[in-house]
């Protein structure tokens, strides 16, 4: 009788929690929001979200891609480039760069966002457009790597020109703000595809590449104390089997 | 003191070679592992590999299981071997710009999604390789563990409410070598006779060995039974209700909780820490009614915590930086010169201590822990 | 169902929690909800670290409810004997690869004994092949359930004798071989890095990963799977008779199908 008592008492425990449970999922569900790097192609003038991963595309010869890092609340209608695309042509971005044989351009915008989504309130690189040029069957992915560093898992972008530092596609409390209607400057990068000159876009969120310099010293010590480890052990290996 | 105490060898330095408590090595050997999953960047990694292989070194036994680092070490080689296989030669969307050779690429219909082949690039394959060490650098630490902290000796352990299962582990750890000496045996006994060597040969031989264990299991237990084994001391059917809704009602926050925080509901976490502690809770009530003490129990003594406190402080500092500086553990790209982390490294190096601290292992305690 | 270790009933809910979690361990990619690229890859990265925390626990809790329904000296003496063969055996195969004969013996343990004690051999098992050859990790859990369920499986077959019990077990045994190495890659699959097409996609359907999962096995696992299936078959049907009456043997032996009771009145049938 006792066990009876029991065994109801647990499911009746069992099944507070589970209407607990189910009252507050829906809400909780919804509040769901996601910070990260949102794919764009530019079609007749408009921004479109991308269907397909960034490295899965195969972007054509005088196409524009567009890349913007925000935490949309509703991830059907993500936060777009605050780019003119009426200014920001690909003639305007790429009339540096002349065509070669076997390559194609690119032209690539990328957004990096607002102060309200950066790490610890710091401020986001300047917005840049630059013109890539790659091997005809370059992906997304290949030619965001001819003007950015890009950081990638599993055919997502996680960053562009180490920002964000670290993380791909995070958790965050509050979603980006609605973007105002003025679209902001964009920098026009340099036209040689060298993205280490590219001004704007490396700026702290990458801290190692300013004194990429003095890290060489650092790598050898770490090195040195790699090799004395090992020195060290194979030396303490030998004299423990002697003493065996 | 346990076992070693015996054996008085002062080998230099203040402390007499005993066996560490394995929680100790467990706990340094997770703070390391914890480390590792914070990084991808190789510099941090490679460094807790030397540091893991240069402690085992000095301070493992003469254990059949101190081996077991080399065993996880060539595993660690595979991991990071399939992971170039797969990401660097057969992806194609990780792939970058500097390309290293081209393999001949089978066409494939489009909507299986994967590419075989093409053009493999540096990009790709350094970042195949490494993920692969992120993984290999834990296995490694796993491995450690297992050289240092003899998980035999963890079972003295169990909590309570799995005494005899408890005692079915050690009966299992007692026999099991026999077991194996008794194989060797057969199949050298078959050799000799020059039967042929297989499967059918090798089971003629090996069912009466198989026949002898069993009836000793029998004996085993009459011996046991005739020693008051397996009896419970006196435990109220309130006490075992009592347990009994704990544990269960633990394993369903548990199993709700886990359920939350895959479906990244905010009830998660809450809910699985409170399944947790209701599912110790039992777990320890249960323990009670076993009313066993502890025969010659480890010492948990200075070194014991200065070598968890090594792990935990290697750990300490890689999530430090990765909070502070994430930017130093992560690589902006693949082709980067890899940043060095200097307060993580130094933290690394923190994890070198135990090799110092801990004391020496007993020259040929291996027939004490068979007791353990 | 006469077993060795019978289940109670607070036993039978934990291992019914326990076996929902732990299939959600090793089927999580293909059911937690897709969603478009928003959806973080960050349940990839901390989903399979989860579970490896909270099995750990299940599996005490359910093994603490399995001993508080009581296991006698005979059943302990029988599971530590069992176990140590099918440890040994595991310390002994070559290797890694699918070579596990001490799979054929928790089949037929759980077979003799019942599905109580085919579960927790099946556990054991495991556990002191680990202790054995030092490979005690965050796997050990999955695999210990796992193994638990194989020998839980046998346990619960339906009733034959003669040569078709060994047939039927030897079927089972290779269908069960491939399925455990199926689960076992399952958990450890969302860690690694494999490429696209492989591996885990947290923005992909349910159907995606699956095909994804489907391709990786093949890729890489299904050799060893097959040859393990094989092997176990092969084992039961050659010593699966003999074996068979082993244990039976013993389980006659030791007079497990009588119901022990220890009562304080009746002092010499504890003995027996």
């Amino acid at each position: 009788m006792a066990r009876k008592a029991f065994f109801a008492a647990l499911l009746a425990t069992l099944f507070t929690i589970c209407g607990g449970l189910v009252a507050t999922s829906p809400a909780e569900a919804r509040a769901d929001i996601y910070r990260y790097w949102t794919y764009f192609q530019v079609t007749d003038g408009e921004f479109v979200t991308s269907t397909k991963g960034v490295g899965a595309t195969v972007p054509a010869d005088g196409s524009i891609e567009a890349y913007r890092f925000a935490a949309p609340a509703d991830f059907t209608k993500p936060n777009l480039p605050r780019a003119d695309l009426g200014e920001l042509t690909f003639d305007t971005i790429c009339e540096h760069v002349d065509a070669a044989d076997g390559k194609k351009r690119v032209a690539v915008i990328i957004d990096y966002g607002v102060p309200e989504d950066a790490e610890g309130g710091a401020e986001p690189p300047a917005p840049t457009a630059a013109c890539a040029q790659a091997d005809e069957k370059a992906t997304g992915l290949q030619v965001l790597s001819a003007v950015a560093k890009t950081r990638a898992e599993e055919g997502l972008l996680c960053a562009i020109e180490g920002y964000p530092a670290a993380g791909c596609s995070v958790l965050v409390e509050q979603a980006t703000p609605a973007d105002p209607a003025d679209p902001v400057e964009f920098e026009l990068a340099g036209h040689e595809g060298d993205h280490h000159e590219d001004g704007g876009a490396s700026t702290d969120a990458s801290a190692e590449e300013s004194d990429e310099g003095s890290n060489v010293p650092l790598l050898a010590a770490i090195g040195a104390v790699v090799l004395a480890i090992i020195v060290g052990g194979v030396l303490l290996s030998r004299r423990n089997k002697t003493a065996a | 003191m346990g076992a070693p105490r015996v054996k008085r060898l002062r080998i230099r330095g203040t402390y007499y070679p005993r066996v560490l408590h394995p929680g100790a090595w467990w706990l340094w050997a997770l703070g390391l592992a914890a480390a590792a999953t914070r990084t991808t960047n190789p510099v941090p990694l490679v460094l807790i590999i030397a540091v893991t292989w240069f402690v085992v070194t000095a301070r493992r036994g003469d254990t059949p299981w101190a081996s077991s680092y080399g065993l996880f070490f060539r595993l660690a080689l595979i991991v990071i071997a399939i992971h170039v296989f797969f990401q660097a030669l057969l992806s194609s969307q990780a792939q970058g710009l500097a390309v290293l050779f081209t393999l001949p690429e089978i066409p494939l219909p489009d909507s299986t999604g994967i590419k075989l082949g093409g053009a493999v690039t540096l990009e790709a394959v350094l970042t195949a390789v490494y993920y692969g060490l992120q993984l290999a650098t834990i296995f490694c630490c796993i491995g450690a563990a297992n050289a240092l902290g003899s998980a035999r000796r963890l079972l003295r352990y169990v909590p309570g409410a799995l005494y005899e299962i408890g005692i079915a582990c050690v009966i299992a750890l007692t026999f099991a070598p026999q077991l194996a000496a008794d194989a060797a045996r057969v199949r050298s006994a078959g050799r000799l006779r020059g039967s042929r060597r297989g499967l059918r040969a090798f089971g003629r031989l090996a069912m009466p060995i198989l026949e002898g264990s069993l009836e000793r299991s029998v004996d085993l237990a009459a011996a046991m039974d005739s020693r008051g084994y397996g009896r419970t001391t006196g435990e109220s059917a309130a006490a075992r209700r009592t347990t009994a809704a704990l544990v269960l009602i633990g394993a369903f926050g548990l199993m709700v909780g886990v359920y939350g925080l895959l479906t990244a509901h905010s009830f998660g976490t809450p809910l699985l820490l409170a399944g947790a502690a209701l599912g110790v809770a039992g777990l320890w009530l249960g323990g009670r009614r076993t009313g066993r003490t502890r025969y010659r129990p480890d010492p948990w003594a200075l070194p014991e915590v200065l070598v968890a406190g090594s792990g935990v402080l290697v750990a300490a500092a890689m999530f430090w930086t990765a909070d502070h500086s994430p930017a130093l553990l992560t690589l902006a790209s693949p082709t980067d010169v890899p940043p060095v982390p200097v307060l993580a490294c130094v933290g690394i190096l923190a994890g070198l201590l135990p090799a110092v601290l801990a004391p020496p292992y007993p020259v040929s305690s291996a027939a004490f822990e068979v007791a353990a | 169902m006469t077993g060795v270790i019978r289940f109670s009933w607070t036993a039978t809910i934990a291992l019914v929690l326990a076996s929902i979690v732990t299939l959600g361990a090793f089927g999580w990619p293909f059911v937690v909800p897709p969603s478009t690229v928003a959806e973080a890859s960050s349940h990839s990265a901390d989903a399979p670290w989860i579970f490896v925390l909270v099995l750990p626990l299940l599996a005490m809790i359910v093994l603490g409810e399995v001993n508080a329904g009581g296991l006698d000296a005979k059943a302990i003496a029988l599971l530590g004997m069992l176990s140590a063969i099918g440890g040994a055996l595991r310390a002994l195969s070559p290797g890694i690869a699918g070579l596990e004969p001490s799979f054929a013996v928790i089949m037929l343990g759980g077979r003799v004994f019942g599905r109580g004690f085919g579960f927790v051999q099946g556990c054991l098992t495991l556990f002191v092949g680990a202790l054995l050859t030092g490979g005690v990790g965050p796997w050990l859990p999955f695999q210990m359930i796992a193994a638990g369920w194989v020998g839980m499986v046998s346990g619960s077959l339906p009733r034959v004798r003669g040569r078709w019990e060994v047939l039927m077990l030897a079927a089972v045994g290779f269908l069960l071989g491939v399925v455990y190495g199926a689960l076992m890659n399952l958990w450890f699959w969302p860690f690694a890095h494999y490429g696209e097409g492989l591996s885990y996609e947290a923005t992909s359907s349910a159907v995606g990963n699956l095909a994804r999962y489907a391709r990786y096995y093949a890729a890489t696992s299904v050799i060893w799977d097959v040859s393990r299936g094989v092997f176990t078959c092969l084992v039961i049907l050659v010593a699966g008779a003999p074996l068979l009456r082993a244990l039976r043997r013993v389980s006659r032996l030791a007079a497990f199908d009588v119901p022990v009771r220890f009562e304080p009145a009746d002092p010499v049938k504890e003995l027996s």
